[in-house]
């Protein structure tokens, strides 16, 4: 079937000789390019192309005002709607309301309103009918239902509504005033000035006697300006229309897509361009099939699988040219592209590479958030790791940037100083450095610059992403100098200005699939159809947001409404299906978060209304349970090596608890040792309160350490235990946060929190231990608490250290107590010795450890009097604000004083414990209880 | 007519809601073509707004037909009332005409959920109300709270008072021993600002509070009153030990020692001040029945009657009089630090919302209470662009109080024209309390807000759903249970929302089964003990029950049951982990039977985390992120050899060890390891499509259906203003658990829900394997009551927030704790209606049994019911104490006919190999000895097709700057290319005026190419071409313009002079 374009190129190949003066005029610029095309279809000789227009050049043409950018032209505004309202909102918030100002001065004029009429203030009027006796009776009715129905006055938002409506008149002249004089304009105050004065612009002469001739093609819903210049040509000039229209919908009054062909009718004499009936292309037979997909990823990946089958199908080669995908969710782009058969040669994108999708976006809005979260001159390590991670800087610094990373995580530095990088790399230098706000634009356009000249890595698209940026941060830069802006409110420009902006596809436009967004599909054909995302709100779009004038006005005064809209996309449609041979519909099949963006109301159509043939498929997956593959590692020779390498260390009371919980976990640990990489602990964490609280508790006792002799600990040294703890809270602080000795320490908020806490645990701690006084520390913090005990493998005989680090020994009386701290949740209590060992839920570890320690302790000190009394005792956190709190561990309800009459069952299933770590036939396997995998890092592995 | 304008539909489970609903919107659109535009349908799930507007537009498409005939006579018998009459040709004609006015109109068809319909108005106020227009919505709370909390932390340097409520919050939970992460606690608690309760008083709090010195003074105030009373108390009661120990008295010396003495008593003071009890009450009138039998009897009753006793009958008074201060004031005072960490969170959530341009969904009807005060409806209808004059609201026990603020003007402004509206719901089935759900308003708010003359209330008394058995049984225990729930919590709200419960029965009357035992754990314990001596452990109610389940499954399936009729509901995700756990394990055990399936499925067994292909992207992004993250490289690895095994698949061991080292780089597919860079360039999106053609994922097609889930994951998170790759592993990691493909009814598995998720949808057998939550709220779940008292001690406070706790009763805040009381009884039995009423065939529940006599749990409420309940006798066996009426019956149903699709691979090409983005920047960022240089000559084509002579020199440059396409800065370098150009001897000929010029001249050619030149100038057929470039000379420039020329040579023309234009080197080349 021959395309729109080609029926006209047709015609002007038969019908005009004379292409030099011939002037061919289009809704878009797209057109053009086809039309060139099939022009040349069926030429003998090369020949220079008529002029071919998009309606905006034509119209632009003959006018000596300029069309500025909107950028520009929202500032302008901005500056007009402070000085006539004495208004003090900033640029930012102004923005979108501009914005939308414009949207609505552009709308007036194109629609050539009478302003003064429209922006009249009559709410105090009670005869309304004198006011506007330029409009019908229709027009008029609904001005009166809306100035009379309301009872203005009353509330605040009609107050706000009123006092801005008031001010619109004067600040729309006054803008265009301001326009006027630099010779710009936005677009509808061009059109309406060409429109106005079309016959002083195109100087008169009689019609067809300047040898000019001209065709308009493809419009529909025309504004008044250009109904006005369409007319004029019609009537004036050798002018002719081509209207692309079908009886489907013109001739049926219910059917919102021919609206405006109805209108232009009836027109005296657009009317006349018509021919009597309209073509019939719809309700032809076509191959259509509606798919349904529940939500979005998966239609293209549909789309590609029907392709597929089709291209395969049809061997034939130029199949992929005569279609056509349509995308009315612009988001969906790459998952399109990703998808689109391999088979597939060439394509063509009409849309751009969103430069929001950028890593420079990111960057940019790193550098952002880096100066915007700076205490005191320093950075907040989150931004500082984030931009040493990025992909651009990483390119340039190299290995030296992973370094820096590492060096951070394992230093807690959570607040960095620009000093930090100094003379490290100079791309890192710039960018570490403290900017004033007035100067951060030209900060961040350095950097870029930087970026993009200092090497070659990442290549062209990497360049050309830095172009961009470049010019929009110049841009911004221009509107911050003579607009001053906070950082905040830089960054939304920042941003506002990226998200519109798209890097062009480079393409054959005419070879290979086309995919298109919805409006650039005006006029064009396809012999298959392929339209996604066919929803509410998308196709038909939503309803346009933001206009400031009401609902009622707009009707009177004949702007367009959502009807219009509506209209004009049920156009763009139902043409697109026209002349197609197959259509292919996608829809989401799941509804939004709002209950909006249902099935788009073309396909109800579709289904209740015509009776065209169509198939209706769904997408559904089958799905599957996925089922946990048990791990378990055998004991083979390898494992039993690392094993015995292992044991050169010792083995400590909490990796032997890893074992007893789960052998999978001590696998992975410790024999393994996979385990997350370092973080910077910060101040909130739960980690970091044990930490400290440990370090104050050491360094308290550490104090009272005498050179040489007994280290007596006696009531007096409790005297003033706050301020001590004071200074030792401050001292554990800057150890943990590698902070050097000459910083002054301030806590900041959360630190404060901490601290507080530490100090009311230690506090807590000290008075239990005050009231113990006088008593003797044996050992404090004592790394090397371990013994020795042989444990049989296969042959041979192993010895293995068993221990670690205890918190405190101490001694009162022919008492040891051997203490520990807890600062997370556990108790005091266990059952049995043989449960300390029994793998269950409720097994107590803190009693383990401690039990363990005692057994260490009998060990070291053979040698001890009968009469010592080993005390292994916890101190926990969730125990001691009890008021009958002692320390001591519990067997069932009888404290323990002494646990020496314990300790040979405790080394008896000690002893089969380590005997089942190194039994060769018991693999490494995975825990039965599953709230031990709860807290566990390699859950994931597991699956649990 | 004298119609009653107001209609509400009682609607109980099953009873054809939507339908009703239906047909009254078809009722008002019938009346005349175009009246759909003035009726709003409003539903309260998006899934129900989609199938409301396809149920209307299916019903007036049968209509037309002639199908649905049922419902078709119904509204014409309807109309025959009102007056109205159509014959049924008419009748079709309307439907056609209203049907495709619908479906061309399809913007004013409004049929939307209150969520949509509030944010159309909101929108349309941005300008007056200081919203910035293009606010963005959210629908996370949880993800917005995060980072308040954040800020929150980030005060705290500066806040000391803040700092105190967190510390005392923090030290709570250090003496409590409760976890310490205050970030994590903090955040937990915060969620309480998102409720309706305290968004209602919110502005009131927060101007309170706004006051520095307000919670200072407050403090002072409460600790005064608690002080003196205190003191006052503790005093009295010393002196009276005191009294006693002169007397040389112990506590021994008084009738009933430790446990509530006269002597305990006052000693107890000292600890916690309380009124006496019944013991000391009693006592109070004859000092002789102090003393226990001993020595010191007659001392204690002669000097007590003399002076003890009335010293104590004092002090007693004092207390009763001062106690509820002083318990009010105590209470307030430990829950201070409440008030003030929820008003400053609230106030920096209302910063942060504003800073950053957000909206919360939930804050929308909150919100738009500001709008709507003292506005008429004109005017909001006016700057929506609609107009309503009925409303038909569903599900309308779920309004929140926000919400029918919002909706009652509206409602009222049509009801005073005398239009109808009508709202359809059920209080039984009001379960949705935590999310700002009030059935109140149902209960009574409407009658006074809408006035008793204008309603006409219509019970929907037909179930629909369930068999005969199902709903009988449900009428009666429904019946009784909401009597017993009365008793217990001493009002008859229950009572009345039930007693319109009693449905008549439409499908298979006298045929269904019900099911529901009481399990003794004491039983099972004793049982387990024989088999195994050493486990004593007490057996609890969930395992016995568990170990019933596969039992009722097998039962089920021979009947001919299929699995995917069968439905688990539970209370929470935990509880369905257990069943799913359960089953697992049983299916590999010995007692699973070959002729059985016992498949189940879950959300939570669909979830997104745990499916391999899942695994394996997420893990490599985290490689891409940290590449030293070992457990992700470990994890990779596994996962990815399992799904793709090498030839030598390394055993675990070596796998797990190798994925340290480098040989991890063979564990994974090469272009893993050696295209990191270009991958984490990558924006999200294109990484994730890029990874799963990586590593393959695509090919599995067991897989796709999780692909096409994560993707759609991606893909919404892009959207986000933040959306790199860290942002979303943050992300990922907090969220993974709520990630699941929805359960849908294809696969042959019993499914697993929540009773909250199951409302709105049935199952053939419904199994409720743990009939026993509790009745009052769980003590470590308390809510935070805000509470508010006219006391002089109070009245100034305002609101504040109390923890709920039977310690409330004895303040002046009571009456806030027994309304409390009673809603979350009655919140219980409506879920366990909500669950009951799932069953079209059959249901089966187990419950724990147990002795005790106090009603607090749902089990013992239901096991109450039945014994009280006649008609339910005669099936109750008390040897298996079990209810069983009706049985199982043989069916056997068809596996549904589908028209689906289904994807076979997964396909993905790298776009990059077959397109490409326009190239401009490596022109502008030239890299030269001077380290960089910018080129500003690249829009020079633009502005030399502007350009016809030197004269449109200086208009052009200034107009490309207000386009910014050039920038001030590089206008002069520019200027002076241009001039360079134009001025050039060999080219000024083409720039003056007397020749006829081509700019951009489009050449088409016979076989459909096209060539464009720059520039040509033609004068009496001589011809001056030029071509710019910005780039350095080439040997294919000469060419290209040799080409041009010997083109145009064929076209009429006598002489062409070609020009290569050079213009960053001032080049000007003769061709
Ligand atoms: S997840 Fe569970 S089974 Fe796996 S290692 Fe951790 S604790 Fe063991």
């Amino acid at each position: 079937m021959r395309t729109f374009i080609q029926e006209i190129a047709d015609t002007i190949r038969k019908e005009y000789t004379d292409w030099d003066n011939l002037t061919v005029i289009f809704p878009n610029k797209r057109a053009s390019l086809y039309f060139r095309k099939a022009l040349a279809e069926q030429l003998d000789t090369p020949r220079w192309a008529p002029n071919i227009l998009s309606v905006e050049e034509f119209i632009g043409s003959f006018s000596d005002l300029q069309e500025a950018d909107k950028l520009s032209l929202i500032v302008s505004l901005y500056r007009v709607f402070k000085r006539i309202t004495n208004s003090d909102e900033n640029l930012d918030r102004f923005y979108f309301w501009g914005e939308m100002l414009l949207r609505d001065f552009d709308e007036l004029d194109k629609y050539l309103v009478n302003a003064a009429g429209l922006f009249k203030d009559l709410s105090n009027q009670k005869e309304l009918d004198q006011y506007f006796d330029y409009l019908t009776e229709e027009q008029k009715q609904f001005l009166v239902e809306f100035w009379q129905t309301i009872d203005f006055g009353s509330s605040a938002s009609k107050r706000k509504f009123l006092e801005l409506w008031q001010s619109l008149f004067p600040v729309y002249i006054a803008f265009r005033q301001h326009l006027m004089e630099e010779k710009s304009g936005y677009s509808g105050m061009i059109h309406r000035h060409v429109a106005e004065n079309i016959d002083t612009f195109v100087p008169a002469g009689k019609k067809k006697e300047d040898g000019m001739k001209y065709v308009f093609a493809g419009f529909n819903a025309l504004t008044s300006a250009e109904e006005k210049i369409l007319t004029w040509f019609t009537e004036h000039r050798d002018a002719r229309i081509f209207w692309d229209e079908d009886a489907f919908y013109v001739n049926e009054p219910h059917r919102e897509a021919g609206t405006f062909f109805r209108q232009y009718r009836k027109h005296q004499v657009l009317g006349q361009t018509f021919p009597p009936e309209p073509k019939v292309y719809l309700g032809q037979p076509k191959k259509i099939t509606v798919l349904g997909v529940p939500q979005k990823a998966g239609q293209p990946k549909l789309l590609a699988q029907q392709l597929d089958t089709t291209l395969r199908l049809l061997a034939e080669q130029n199949i992929a040219e005569r279609t056509v995908i349509v995308l009315p969710d612009e988001n969906m782009l790459m998952s399109v592209l990703y998808a689109l058969p391999p088979s597939l040669q060439s394509i063509n994108v009409t849309m751009g590479f969103p430069l929001v999708s950028t890593p420079y976006y990111s960057l940019i809005d790193f550098l952002f958030e880096l100066h915007l979260h700076k205490r005191k001159d320093e950075f907040y390590y989150r931004y500082v790791l984030a931009l040493l991670n990025h992909p651009y800087l990483k390119a340039r610094v190299g290995e030296e940037a992973a370094q820096w990373r590492e060096f951070i995580h394992k230093n807690n530095q959570v607040h960095i100083a620009p000093s930090f990088f100094e003379k490290k790399h100079e791309l890192l230098e710039e960018i570490f450095r403290i900017v004033p706000a007035e100067n951060f634009l030209a900060y961040l356009i350095h950097v870029v610059e930087s970026l993009a000249t200092s090497s070659d890595a990442g290549g062209l698209m990497e360049k050309e992403f830095a172009f961009h940026f470049h010019r929009i941060l110049s841009r911004v830069q221009e509107l911050t100098l003579s607009e001053p802006m906070e950082l905040r409110m830089q960054q939304r420009m920042f941003r506002q200005v990226v998200r519109a902006e798209k890097v062009p596809f480079t393409g054959e436009p005419l070879k290979g699939l086309q995919i298109m967004g919805v409006l650039e599909t005006r006029n064009l054909d396809f012999d298959h159809v392929i339209i996604l995302s066919l929803n509410e709100g998308l196709w038909p779009a939503a309803p346009r947001q933001g206009s400031y004038i009401p609902h009622n006005i707009r009707r009177a005064y004949s702007l367009p409404t959502s009807e219009h809209q509506d209209a004009m996309y049920a156009y763009l449609f139902y043409r697109l299906l026209q002349r197609a041979e197959a259509i292919d519909l996608y829809y989401n099949t799941e509804p939004d978060v709002l209950g909006t963006g249902e099935m788009s109301r073309y396909l109800y159509q579709l289904i209740y209304e015509t009776d065209w043939a169509h198939e209706r498929k769904i997408l559904y997956n089958p799905v599957q349970v996925h089922e946990a593959k048990p791990i378990s590692i055998e004991k083979k020779a390898d494992v039993l090596e690392k094993l015995e390498r292992y044991f050169g260390k010792a083995l400590t009371p909490s990796t032997l608890n890893t074992y007893l919980e789960c052998r999978l976990k001590f696998y992975f640990k410790h024999l393994l040792e996979i385990r997350e990489p370092d973080e910077v602990e910060e101040e909130a964490d739960a980690r970091i309160f044990g930490n400290i609280f440990h370090k104050v508790m050491e360094l308290f006792y550490q104090d009272l350490r005498p050179p040489a002799g007994h280290w007596a600990v006696k009531e007096e040294h409790f005297i003033n235990v706050g301020a001590k703890l004071e200074r030792f809270i401050e001292l554990a602080f800057r150890q943990h946060f590698h902070l050097p000795d000459t910083k002054v320490f301030e806590y900041d908020g959360r630190q404060l929190v901490v601290k507080e806490m530490v100090k009311k645990f230690a506090m807590k701690v000290l008075s239990y231990d005050k009231a113990y006084t006088p008593f003797t520390i044996e050992l404090l913090e004592a790394r090397n608490f371990t013994t020795q005990v042989n444990v049989m493998q296969r042959d041979k005989s192993l010895s293995i250290v068993l221990g670690g680090l205890i918190d405190r020994v101490d001694e009162k009386a022919n008492t040891v107590r051997i203490l520990d701290y807890k600062t997370g949740k556990d108790e005091n209590k266990f059952e049995s010795i043989e449960s300390l060992f029994k793998r269950d839920p409720k097994r107590n570890k803190a009693a383990f450890q401690a039990m363990l320690y005692a057994w260490v302790y009998a060990q070291r000190n053979t040698m001890r009097s009968p009469e010592v009394k080993i005390q292994p005792g916890l101190i926990n956190r969730k125990e001691i604000f009890k008021d009958d709190f002692e320390y001591g561990l519990y067997l069932g309800k009888h404290r323990l004083d002494d646990v020496t009459s314990l300790l040979p069952e405790f080394e008896k299933h000690l002893l089969i414990l380590l005997h089942e770590l190194f039994n060769p036939t018991q693999p490494f396997d995975q825990t039965d209880d599953l709230k031990v995998c709860g807290f566990c890092d390699y859950r994931e592995i597991c699956a649990r | 007519m004298t119609e009653k304008t107001f209609h509400i539909y009682r609607s109980s489970a099953g009873s054809g809601k939507t339908r009703t609903l239906a047909k009254e919107y078809l009722k008002l659109a019938l009346r005349y073509p175009e009246y759909f535009r003035y009726i709003l349908a409003m539903t309260f799930t998006n899934k129900s707004t989609q199938e409301m507007k396809d149920r209307i537009i299916r019903y007036l498409d049968d209509f037309v037909k002639g199908k649905s005939e049922d419902l078709s006579a119904e509204i014409l018998s309807d109309f025959e009332k009102e007056g109205r009459l159509f014959t049924p040709a008419q009748f079709k004609d309307r439907s056609r005409e209203v049907l495709s006015l619908i479906l061309h109109n399809y913007s004013q068809f409004s049929v939307s959920t209150i969520d949509a319909f509030f944010q159309r108005v909101i929108r349309s106020f941005t300008r007056e109300t200081n919203l910035l227009g293009n606010f963005r919505l959210e629908v996370d709370n949880d993800l917005v709270l995060e980072e308040v909390i954040d800020q929150v932390m980030d005060n705290l340097s500066d806040d000391d008072e803040l700092r105190g409520w967190v510390l005392e919050f923090s030290l709570e939970r250090l003496v409590e021993g409760k976890d310490w992460d205050i970030r994590a606690a903090l955040l937990d608690f915060s969620k309480e600002i998102f409720k309706e309760e305290f968004k209602v008083i919110e502005e009131q709090v927060l101007r309170i509070t706004e006051n520095k010195e307000f919670f200072k003074s407050t403090r002072e105030k409460l600790q005064r009153v608690v002080k003196q009373f205190e003191n006052k108390v503790r005093q009295d009661a010393r002196n009276l030990l005191k009294d006693f120990h002169a007397h040389g008295l112990t506590i021994t010396d008084f009738k009933y020692g430790k446990s509530g003495s006269i002597y305990s008593y006052i000693a107890g003071l000292e600890d916690e001040i309380k009124p006496p009890g019944v013991r000391v009450m009693g006592m109070m009138v004859d000092a002789t029945e102090w003393p226990s039998k001993g020595p010191q009897a007659s001392v204690i009753a002669s000097k007590g009657n003399q002076l003890w006793l009335s010293q104590l009958a004092s002090l007693i008074g004092y207390i009763e009089k001062e106690s509820i201060s002083y318990f009010s004031a105590e209470q307030a005072l430990r829950n201070l630090y409440v008030f003030g960490l929820l008003s400053d969170i609230s106030k920096t959530l209302r910063e942060y919302l504003r800073e950053n341009n957000l909206m919360l969904l939930s804050d929308a009807p909150q919100f738009l209470q500001g709008v709507m005060q003292g506005q008429d409806t004109s005017f909001i209808y006016e700057k929506v662009g609609s107009f309503y004059r009925h409303f038909l609201i569903d599900e309308f026990q779920d309004t929140s109080g926000f919400q029918w603020l919002n909706i009652l003007p509206l409602i009222k402004n049509g009801i005073a024209q005398n239009y109808r509206s009508l709202i359809v719901g059920d209080i039984k089935q009001s379960i949705y309390r935590w999310r700002g759900g009030d059935l109140n308003i149902l209960q009574e708010k409407v009658k006074q807000d809408v006035g008793e003359l204008m309603i006409d209330t219509f019970p929907l008394d037909t179930n629909y759903r369930s068999a005969g058995h199902v709903v009988t049984f449900n009428n009666v225990l429904f019946g009784t249970a909401a009597n017993i729930i009365s008793k217990e919590t001493n009002t008859i709200f229950p009572q009345q929302s039930y007693s319109d419960a009693a449905q008549k029965v439409f499908r298979h009357p006298g045929k269904g089964y019900i099911s529901i035992q009481f399990l003794d754990t004491a039983e099972a314990t004793a049982l387990k003990a024989d088999d195994d001596e050493a486990d004593k452990g007490k057996v609890k109610f969930e395992d016995v029950s568990l170990e019933k389940l596969p039992g009722i499954l097998e039962q089920l399936q021979q009947k001919g049951i299929a699995l995917r009729d069968i439905a688990f509901l539970v209370r929470d995700n935990s509880e369905g982990q257990m069943i799913a756990q359960y089953f697992m394990q049983y299916r590999s055990s010995a007692d699973a039977k070959a002729e059985y399936k016992y498949d189940v499925v879950s959300n939570e067994s669909l979830r997104l985390d745990q499916a391999a292909s899942v695994v394996v992207l997420i893990n490599a992004m985290r490689l891409l992120e940290d590449g030293k993250n070992l457990i992700a490289r470990a994890q990779l690895a596994y996962e990815y050899q399992k799904l793709w095994p090498q030839q030598a698949f390394p055993n675990q061991h070596k796998l797990f060890s190798n994925s340290k080292t480098k040989d991890f780089a063979r564990l994974v597919p090469p272009p893993f390891t050696n295209q990191q860079d270009i991958l984490a360039a990558l924006p999200l999106v294109e990484l994730v499509e890029n990874l799963i053609h990586m590593f393959n994922l695509g090919k599995l097609s067991t897989e796709i259906a999780y692909l096409q889930a994560f993707q759609d994951v991606v893909l919404e998170f892009s959207m986000r203003e933040k959306s790199d790759l860290a942002s979303f592993l943050q992300w990922w990691d907090d969220n993974k658990h709520k990630k699941s493909i929805q359960v849908a009814g294809g696969v042959d598995a019993a499914q697993i829900i929540t009773i909250h998720k199951s409302k709105g949808l049935q199952f053939r057998y419904v199994v409720i394997p743990f009939l026993n939550w509790e009745l009052n709220h769980p003590p470590m779940k308390s809510p935070i009551l805000w509470c508010r008292s006219d006391e002089p001690l109070f009245k100034d406070i305002g609101y504040l927030p109390l923890k709920y706790s039977s310690k409330l009763e004895n303040t002046c805040f009571h009456e806030y704790y027994t309304e409390e009381r009673k809603r979350i009884y009655l919140d219980n039995l409506n879920l366990l209606y909500v669950a009951f009423t799932r069953a079209e065939q059959g249901l089966i529940a187990l419950a724990p049994y147990s002795k005790s006599g106090s009603i607090n749990n749902i089990g013992k409420l239901t096991e109450r019911a039945i014994e009280s309940s006649e008609p339910l006798q005669q099936y109750w066996s008390s040897g298996s104490r079990t209810l069983t009426i009706g049985s199982i019956e043989d069916e056997r149903t068809e596996a549904p006919v589908n028209n689906s699709l289904v994807l076979k691979h997964y396909y993905i090409t790298p776009w990059r190999e077959r397109l490409q983005i326009r190239t401009r920047g490596k022109e502008f960022f030239q890299q030269t000895e001077q380290r960089k240089k910018i080129n500003y000559g690249i829009f020079l084509h633009t502005l030399m097709s502007r350009i016809k002579t030197e004269a449109d020199i200086t208009v052009t440059l200034e107009q490309a700057m207000k386009e910014g396409l050039i920038h001030q800065d590089e206008s002069s370098a520019i200027e002076e290319s241009v001039k360079w150009i134009v001025t050039h001897p060999s080219l000024k000929p083409s720039f003056t005026t007397d020749v006829q010029l081509k700019r951009e001249a489009a050449l088409i050619m016979p076989d459909g190419s096209e060539r464009r030149i720059d520039r040509i100038t033609i004068r009496d057929k001589r011809a001056i071409l030029i071509d710019y470039k910005t780039g350095a000379p080439k040997k294919e420039d000469e060419h290209q313009v040799n080409e041009y020329i010997s083109i145009l040579k064929t076209m009429d023309l006598e002489e062409i002079k070609g020009y290569l234009v050079y213009v960053n080197e001032r080049v000007c080349k003769t061709v």
